[in-house]
């Protein structure tokens, strides 16, 4: 039970020292004095932690006492302990929205140390602006909503395939989408992973079976989420799988289908280093086994169809299916992709045959890779004597991805021991600006790969030529450490090519109404305390396109996103704040403007009786405002945050 | 019961408003039967203010005139109605607190191309004292009830009297001129600000605003019936704004810094930031040509 407002307001105003954070520059008392000459405040003192067990205590004596229906606590900020007085107020038997903060310390004894007599008075206005809203401070009743209890986790790689096996094995069901033939993203292209040098297909495949026998998982793969509709605890998604034209529940995965088909073209898998057929399967451990056939360059010969025979799999006019799933939250897990190394032509990438990135190494080194693990140059098929590995393409630098990698200075240690394991008597060059090996471990690798014999030079590659002749290639740089120019003739070199966003995130991030950093990677809800969380409830990030990470911090990460994506299912129920924006129909003209502006997509302008009116979603509505200042009519208030007790606010400072 | 007996005054006028009156045409039948017009300069030249039920006034205040008269009407009139813009708001003429009583005076008597006055002959103070900034009629005496537009809309003149006649409290339109306006709505996320005529125009059918040009239809009272925006002329915001709005031209640059760039992919620059009050072609003209004088800001701070 809950004591609400209408009645005449009897306001109580508690001023915190926060030992000495506060009281060391306000005079608090002072402060609290004051507090006792507005109008309808009955009740003021001052303590010295409010937050505390006494403190919190002091305030439920007040109430009962003095029988105050509004708190004011002028202390913190509000970010830290709104909540914990709200729960203060409740427990004393108020409305918790019948209390209002005022921030002494943040905005006040912090920033003016200097001038205590100054604080002392600003404190006042500040308490007088906190006052004059409690005044007209309304109780507010929050809303439960039950959830689904289902997962959506888009993208199947290591991120999105940790996270979905995490909430399989709770119990929770999962749907894995991943728009590729094929889950296992790019950790199943990599050859060996730093610095434990473990193959990276061993310990992936696994995982990708279990995904694919999980009970509690239904993967979609060769699939896109087209339409997400809803909010925490109830989303509906829209899923479009995309015709293979094989059906999935006959094929078995023999093959015999790709051996007899006349069409070959390069392998995106592959990196465009190795061949596929029109049907085919992107590497040999797929998951799911089944083949598709590449419809622009399949010329329907039907020679497949022949080889098939009685398992009938092959189907040239299936559809797009779709299918509809609800759940209760999404784990966004849709990864990298590599930065276009053309956009630097002074390395002369997709010009020069035997420059080559990163990623096209990891394809060439692979046992299971186009050339059998065998490291050759593209130009004549031959092992290169000597090799350059050139840093931060791309990263770090300000004309093109201004963040560092964090990937690259490992991966190309990796590579330049590869190279060095494989052709023993090869010269390998790393240039470098600084070496980034800040992992577990990953120090000790560094120097291993030193005295392998690599060479590390510092200092960015101006420019790559290539010898028309004999396809080397001459590497121009500055030795800043010997402080003069290098020129380096070397057989191959490798681009370690910076990382950007999975251009595919885009839709889904627009879809899903979650914001991007600067960066362009998706923005987490806290930088340090929820890394693995959206500013939107219900959706979690996992791995790469939050930002760039190696594989056991996207392991890591997508594990605690499992874990927060479960939380709100195994409560079952959410509760819904109430400070949220309300609509007046008598005034909304049904312009749109909220509609546009709203971050979460929490509001909608519907037909109601032939005019259009404003609609809020109060469960996917933040309450930040956004529409409340852009409404053109007034027709938006965001309760809590009214017009009336904002103008109130503002004549309390005006008029103090 | 005797017939309701209605006063009319002008104060600062272009007197659209009381052809407003007329244009209610064969409407204003049914409400002659019930009233007398006992005072209304536009017809009938009577110097006295008799008493009335009703005075409807229109104008702004410009002069020590208008106040006379304003405060005479309240003293003789049960129930003061502002008709029109400029008694609601202060209106067009209101946007000469844009300068100083003496730059307007200059503007007219002296420096417009059609004035020849090489004497500078300014009008006698002691006949009509201009006021230092135009101020709309509530700011001088209390009215009851406000009919808005430029001119008003002769329906809503007949409404309000009709309600008025009946004992009922009248009622303007509570919402905004877009919820009238035919044109079809998409998204409003505008990449810049056009000017009208000058940028193009509009295409047909389609929402002004949203093709960048200056449309106050969501920011201003409905009751117009959207006239401008359903011929393709943008909403000039002539009916002021709705009950909850405190500042019309305010609201509008609140609405368009919202969205304006709003689904330009990359974050605007601080320093491009002034580029909104760039494209914005004479701002105050633009989203305050009525309200000005009873806006937050009704007029340039002048030193004394
Ligand atoms: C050359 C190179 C070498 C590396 N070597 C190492 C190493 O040795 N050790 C190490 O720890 N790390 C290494 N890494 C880093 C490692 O690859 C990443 O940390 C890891 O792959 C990130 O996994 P992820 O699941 O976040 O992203 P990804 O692997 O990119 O997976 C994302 C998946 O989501 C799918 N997807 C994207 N958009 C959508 C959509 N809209 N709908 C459905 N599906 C979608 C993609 O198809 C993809 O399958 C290396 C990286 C590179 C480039
Ligand atoms: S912005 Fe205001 S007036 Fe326009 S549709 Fe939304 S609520 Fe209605
Ligand atoms: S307050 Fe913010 S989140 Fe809520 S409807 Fe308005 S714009 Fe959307
Ligand atoms: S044209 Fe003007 S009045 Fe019509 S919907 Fe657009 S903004 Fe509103």
């Amino acid at each position: 039970m809950s004591k609400s407002g209408g009645e005449e307001p009897r306001i109580g105003v508690f001023v915190c020292h926060c030992g000495t954070n506060i009281a060391g520059v306000v005079d608090v008392k002072e402060v609290a004095e004051y507090a006792k000459t507005l109008p309808n405040v009955v009740y003021a003192t001052d303590y010295v932690y409010m937050c505390s067990d006494p403190g919190q205590e002091l305030i439920k004596q007040a109430i009962k006492e003095h029988n105050l229906n509004r708190i004011v606590v002028a202390a913190c900020s509000p970010r830290l302990h709104e909540l914990t007085f709200r729960r203060t107020v409740s427990e004393a038997g108020l409305n918790p929205f019948l209390f209002e903060q005022a921030n002494i310390r943040e905005q006040n004894s912090w920033v003016h140390m200097d001038n205590p007599e100054e604080a002392t008075r600003k404190a006042k206005d500040l308490v007088r602006m906190a006052v004059a809203k409690a005044r007209l401070l309304e109780p507010l009743e929050p809303k439960e909503v039950p959830v689904e209890p289902a997962v959506l986790v888009i993208g199947g790689g290591i991120a999105g395939i940790q996270a979905s096996l995490d909430l399989a094995n709770k119990g929770i069901r999962v749907y894995l989408v991943e728009k590729e033939p094929s889950i296992g993203g790019n950790m199943i292209r990599l050859d060996k992973t730093f610095p434990t040098l473990d193959c990276s297909a061993c310990i992936l495949t696994p995982k990708m079976v279990d995904v694919s026998r999980h009970p509690n998982i239904t993967l979609y793969a060769y699939s896109e989420v087209v339409e997400v509709d809803g909010y925490i605890g109830n989303f509906d998604v829209k899923i479009l799988k995309k015709p293979r034209y094989v059906r999935e529940d006959r094929c078995t995965g023999c093959g015999k289908c790709a051996e007899v088909c006349p069409v070959t073209v390069p392998n995106e898998f592959d990196l465009g280093l190795g061949p596929r057929k029109a049907i085919y399967i992107p590497f040999p451990q797929a998951v799911p086994a089944v083949y598709t056939i590449d419809m622009d360059h399949c010329i329907k010969c039907g020679l497949c169809v022949k080889a098939c025979g009685e398992l009938e799999a092959i189907d040239f006019d299936q559809k797009p299916e779709e299918v509809n799933v609800k759940v209760g939250t999404i784990i966004v897990a849709t990864g990298f992709e590599l930065f276009d190394a053309r956009q630097k032509p002074e390395y002369g990438y997709g010009i020069y045959q035997n420059v080559i990135t990163s990623l096209q190494f990891e394809r060439l080194v692979n046992a299971s890779g186009p050339t059998g693990g065998q490291i050759v140059r593209p130009s004549d098929g031959k092992p290169p004597k000597s090799v350059a590995i050139l840093l931060c393409v791309g990263s770090r630098d300000q004309k093109a991805l201004p963040y560092c990698s964090r990937i690259c200075c490992m991966y190309s240690l990796k590579h330049a021991h590869q190279i060095k394991e494989k052709i023993p008597d090869a010269e390998v060059y790393i240039l470098y600006m600084d070496i980034r090996s800040f992992g577990k471990g990953y120090e000790e690798f560094y120097n291993r790969v030193q005295h392998e014999g690599v060479k590390l030079i510092r200092g960015r590659a101006s420019e790559i030529w290539e010898d028309p002749e004999t396809k080397n290639l001459i590497v121009r740089a500055e030795d800043t450490f010997l402080g003069k120019p290098v020129e380096l003739e070397v057989e191959m070199v490798i681009l370690a090519t910076g990382v950007i966003p999975n251009p595919a995130t885009e839709p889904i991030r627009k879809a899903l109404f979650i914001t991007q950093s600067p960066d362009g990677f998706l923005l987490e809800a806290h930088p340090k305390l929820n890394p693995m969380s959206t500013t939107v409830d219900g959706i979690y990030l996992a791995g790469m396109c939050q930002g760039p990470k190696d594989i056991p911090d996207t392991v890591a990460q997508a594990s605690a996103a499992a874990s927060a994506a479960s939380i709100p299912i195994l409560q079952g129920k959410i509760v819904i704040e109430p400070i949220v924006a309300n609509v007046d129909e008598n005034l909304c003209g049904g312009c749109g403007i909220c509609e546009s502006v709203c971050p979460y997509g929490a509001v909608t302008v519907e037909e109601v009786g032939g005019k259009r009116k404003a609609r809020v979603n109060e469960a996917k509505c933040k309450g930040c405002g956004s529409c409340g200042a852009a409404c053109p009519s007034g027709a938006i208030t965001v309760l809590h945050f009214k017009d009336d007790q904002i103008l109130a606010q503002v004549d309390a400072l005006l008029t103090g | 019961m005797g017939a309701v007996r209605i006063a009319c005054e002008w104060l600062g006028i272009c007197s659209g408003c009381e052809i407003a009156i007329l244009d209610l045409h064969e409407g204003i039948l049914p409400i002659l039967e019930k009233v007398e017009f006992v005072h209304i300069p536009v017809l009938v030249d009577v110097k006295e203010i008799p008493e009335a039920d009703v005075g409807i006034i229109s104008g702004c205040i410009e002069n020590e005139d208008n106040i006379e008269v304003a405060k005479e009407m309240r003293e003789k009139c049960k129930i003061i109605v502002a008709l029109g813009s400029c008694a609601c708001f202060g209106g067009i003429p209101g946007l000469r607190n844009l300068y100083t009583r003496e730059e307007v005076l200059e503007k007219a008597y002296v420096t417009t191309k059609s004035t020849v006055n090489p004497d500078r002959v300014f009008p006698r103070k002691d006949v009509l004292e201009l006021q230092e900034y135009v101020k709309p009629l509530n700011q001088v005496i209390k009215v009851d009830y406000y009919i808005p537009g430029c001119p008003p809309p002769s329906d809503l003149i007949g409404s309000v009297l009709t309600a008025l006649l009946e004992g009922k409290e009248p009622q303007l339109p509570t919402n905004t001129v877009c919820d009238e306006c035919p044109l079809q709505k998409e998204r409003k996320a505008i990449p810049e600000i056009r000017r009208w005529c000058v940028d193009g125009r509009p295409e047909p059918d389609k929402c002004i605003l949203e093709q960048g040009f200056i449309c106050l239809g969501p920011v201003t009272r409905a009751g117009c019936g959207a006239k401008c925006p359903s011929i393709g002329v943008p909403c000039r915001g002539c009916m002021g704004p709705t009950d909850r709005v405190i500042d019309q031209g305010a609201k509008m640059i609140s609405a368009l810094g919202s969205i304006w760039m709003l689904d330009e992919e990359l974050e605007i620059p601080p320093e491009e930031y002034d580029k909104l009050a760039e494209q914005l072609y004479d701002p105050v003209g633009m989203l305050y040509r009525f309200t000005l004088p009873s806006s937050l800001i009704p007029r340039k701070i002048m030193k004394k």
